[in-house]
């Protein structure tokens, strides 16, 4: 991708305000970040949905969603440190990244990320929700993926989207994952911008946490009518 | 030549030991470390086409291996097999055109598709001649019950329902020879007997040689008149069914659970009846059905002690075949 | 080839079993097809904003993107459930049945199990080669687009074969997952992208030992008269058809290889 991004800079320094250097820093990162924020669960709720293991752990004394993230975070942490991390030690020192305006944005960007992986979290979850409807794990990988490719900008962030596109992006909760982190830690936004970025980020946790605890009632009722 | 001649039979498999820690799994990319273990060992015995054989021994003894190496699947570590003259393992194709197999509960049968269907696609697979093709379906689906369910898609049938279309299918291009591994297993008593009874007409009809491997004593009974016996892949017994019985038929077991754990002392004097085996209060008897019955066993016992329960212990194969080991051994 | 008929009738019966689940057949379609289309948008746009990449325009890297992904879909069409499931089947031994039918396990297996799920990608991917060739004014005649369909069938190819390769360590029970990670889905993103943006070790790596960059690159520069040969001499544009082959029949051989080093499970 770092090549693909340098063939596209050839001959030039600025393009939407962003320059080569930072371009090379957005992607690292943001598959650093992405190495963690990734996630199964849609797909192994809906497995589970279809052969019948999830009344196994519904029955169990633990949040059936806890359970789950948890077994996630151990894996990704262990994926992160394992494979992506050298890499990314490997590509920062051949091609170096950009530090951080100041220590303040470097905070303000570390509590985004974690905001922005609660968030991933959530709607993967939600996500999986739907995936106990409609009984079938292939449709709801897929359609993340399209989510999160279109409007999440890990992996063209939304400074090269035409405006339609991008005043889509900014309605929907998935910029705010990586693309919106990766803004605030290369100074796209000033202090008091960034600190809207965060509420908003808060809020979005708030109102996706409502979403899912509202679908997983109904989730649960159904699961109770149908006896699994 | 008879129609199967196995000769000096071995087969080893290699089992890659798990490498533990970080360093070993690490080299176990390059090397992996393995020791053999012998499924088989050296196994000889010859079948005459139209013969019924039992082929049994308890798990892990080594038949599944064998029907494999016979069906083609497997090679031999070592040894000879020839099948109406064919190397099974060499010769693949035209070896499996002349046999049928039917796995235990492993399906042949396309999930989506009505049974019917499936009968035409193999009569394509195995070329079967159009006129004798309708005659074998007509003869099974009649034998075996099957006219109910022949429209109906696989998955919706009952497990004793598609053992009988799988056996069926394994049939309908006329085989020389049918491997059955575990037809009857999970099934209840009457699909069983359906299925035994189709085996010995079939047998009859059409001088099919069977090959059957099986836990229940009964499939043995009613199907096969000679029995191959093996454990830990060597053969123990080869012969016909009437004298293994005879060898055998004295022996029975009863349990019995007395009310307290104290061991139990056999009373002075001689009985027909011993102990096999202690577990906590319940013990098992072994006795002489020619000389006593079980509830003679249970009162002489329960003269001296209070018993709480008793319960026939079935003579299945696992157990004769262990007291047969142990007999060996000793 | 006498069996050819037969092969046939599995086709039959997996597409006798899409209709009957016909709505889930459409629903992964479309799904499938978004996915692809939000990646193209994304990537479309990337360039547009950029005008060119390494001297190519968006729609010309677009037909490259188009070409990679149709020949996955032709690939994953035929020789998917080889290349996934065939560990499973060896593990847990329901492989020992293919190989009781009098008939060739490879052609049984890759007909058998032929996915009916990559039509959606196709479709899209196809879509977006037409629309990138007609949006750039790309001229068309009648050699190009007899040239496009072999790229595609050979790119299929192509990329089925190496699919075929990284299915055979299951025969040693040994887990292709991670294999299959690395060479297939990560490295086949390169040629998406015109190859002269990599490194030279990167070109000759893509051109010779994972040749993916006959599936889409060379026969673009034909297709769309481009002259970006880079340290490789013209006619490699010509050369797609006869990698695929020859790299089919080794793909093919060594599959067979490692058939006759299989050993069942033992129970």
């Amino acid at each position: 991708m770092i090549s693909v991004w340098q063939a596209l800079y050839q001959n030039k320094e600025f393009v939407n305000g962003v320059n080569l250097s930072q371009m090379i820093t957005y992607t690292l990162l943001s598959s650093l970040i992405g190495s963690f924020s990734r996630s199964m669960i849609a797909y192994t709720m809906a497995n589970q949905v279809r052969d019948g293991t999830v009344g196994n752990e519904l029955v169990k004394p633990l949040s059936y969603k806890w359970l789950h993230v948890s077994q996630e975070i151990g894996s990704n942490l262990f994926f992160t440190l394992i494979i992506t991390l050298p890499v990314m030690i490997l590509m920062f020192i051949l091609y170096g990244i950009d530090i951080p305006t100041g220590p303040l944005e470097f905070i303000l960007f570390l509590v985004s990320v974690f905001l922005g992986l609660i968030m991933a979290w959530t709607l993967n979850f939600i996500f999986g929700i739907f995936a106990f409807w409609l009984k079938t794990p292939e449709y709801v990988s897929f359609f993340t993926f399209a989510c999160m490719t279109l409007f999440a900008g890990s992996i063209v962030p939304l400074w090269f989207y035409p405006d339609w596109l991008r005043s889509i992006a900014t309605a929907l909760p998935f910029r705010f994952v990586t693309f919106e982190p990766m803004a605030i830690y290369l100074g796209q936004y000033s202090l008091t911008e960034s600190f809207q970025i965060i509420f908003i980020q808060i809020v979005w946790c708030i109102a996706l946490y409502a979403v899912e605890k509202l679908l997983w009632h109904g989730v649960q009722r159904h699961l109770v009518i149908q006896g699994g | 030549m008879a129609y199967i001649e196995v000769n000096d039979l071995v087969k080893d498999y290699k089992i890659y030991d798990k490498p533990k820690g970080f360093f070993n799994v690490a080299k176990s990319i390059f090397v992996r470390t393995y020791h053999t273990k012998r499924a088989v060992d050296h196994i000889t015995f010859s079948i005459e086409q139209g013969e019924v054989v039992g082929y049994i021994g308890p798990n892990g003894a080594g038949k599944s291996t064998t029907i494999k190496m016979l069906s083609g699947i497997l090679m031999p570590t070592e040894g000879q097999i020839s099948v109406n003259g064919r190397e099974p393992w060499k010769d693949r194709k035209q070896n499996s055109l002349h046999m049928g197999v039917v796995f235990g509960q492993r399906s042949q049968l396309f999930w989506d598709l009505p049974v019917e269907d499936t009968f035409d696609l193999f009569r394509k697979i195995y070329k079967v001649e159009e006129h004798k093709f309708k005659q074998n379906v007509e003869f099974y689906v009649e034998l075996l019950d099957m006219k109910e369910f022949l429209h109906q898609p696989v998955r919706q049938l009952s497990l004793g329902q598609k053992m009988r279309a799988n056996i069926a299918v394994a049939l309908l291009h006329d085989p020389d020879i049918v491997y059955l591994d575990e037809p009857t297993i999970g099934l209840d008593v009457v699909a069983k007997n359906k299925i035994r009874n189709f085996i010995r007409t079939v047998n009859e009809e059409k001088h099919t040689t069977v090959i059957l491997t099986t836990h229940d004593m009964d499939d043995i009974e009613i199907i096969c008149k000679r029995l191959i016996m093996i454990d830990h892949g060597k053969k123990l017994y080869d012969g016909t069914l009437s004298d293994f019985k005879r060898s055998y038929k004295g022996e029975s077991v009863v349990s019995i659970e007395f009310e307290s754990d104290e061991e139990y002392v056999m009373p002075e004097g001689t009985y027909p009846f011993s102990i096999l085996k202690r577990d906590g209060a319940k013990y098992l008897f072994r006795y002489d059905r020619d000389k006593t019955t079980p509830a003679e066993v249970a009162y002489l016992v329960s003269k001296n002690r209070p018993i709480v329960d008793m319960g026939m212990q079935e003579t299945d194969i696992e157990y004769i075949v262990r007291s047969m080991y142990e007999g060996k051994a000793e | 080839m006498e069996y050819l008929s037969l092969y046939l009738e599995f086709y039959k019966i997996r597409l006798k079993s899409v209709a009957e689940y016909r709505g889930a057949f459409i629903m992964i379609s479309i799904t499938k097809a978004l996915s692809y289309a939000a990646d193209f948008l994304v990537t479309w746009m990337m360039i547009s904003t950029f005008q060119t990449m390494g001297g190519w325009k968006a729609h010309e890297v677009m037909v490259l993107f188009g070409l990679n992904s149709a020949s996955y879909a032709l690939a994953g069409t035929f020789f998917y459930h080889i290349t996934t499931y065939l560990s499973n089947q060896v593990k847990d031994g329901t492989f020992d049945e293919v190989l009781t039918k009098p008939l060739n396990p490879f052609l049984y297996l890759s007909t058998r199990y032929f996915s009916t799920g990559y039509f959606g990608t196709f479709s899209i991917s196809l879509f977006i080669i037409i629309f990138s060739l007609i949006s750039g004014h790309v001229a068309m005649d009648f050699g190009k687009i007899a040239y496009l369909i072999v790229t595609l069938l050979s790119g299929g190819l192509i990329t089925g074969s190496i699919m075929i390769i990284l299915s055979v360590p299951a025969f040693w029970m040994l887990e292709n997952n991670g294999l299959r990670a690395i060479f297939f889905n990560n490295i086949r993103d390169f040629v998406q992208y015109p190859i002269t943006i990599f490194g030279k070790v990167i070109q000759i790596f893509m051109t010779v030992v994972l040749p993916y960059a006959f599936v889409t690159f060379f026969p673009a520069l034909f297709i769309l008269g481009k002259q970006d040969y880079s340290i490789f001499p013209s006619w490699f544009m010509y050369l797609s058809p006869a990698v695929a082959i020859v790299l089919f029949v080794i793909a093919y051989r060594f599959w067979m290889y490692g058939l006759s080093r299989y050993e069942s499970s033992g129970s």
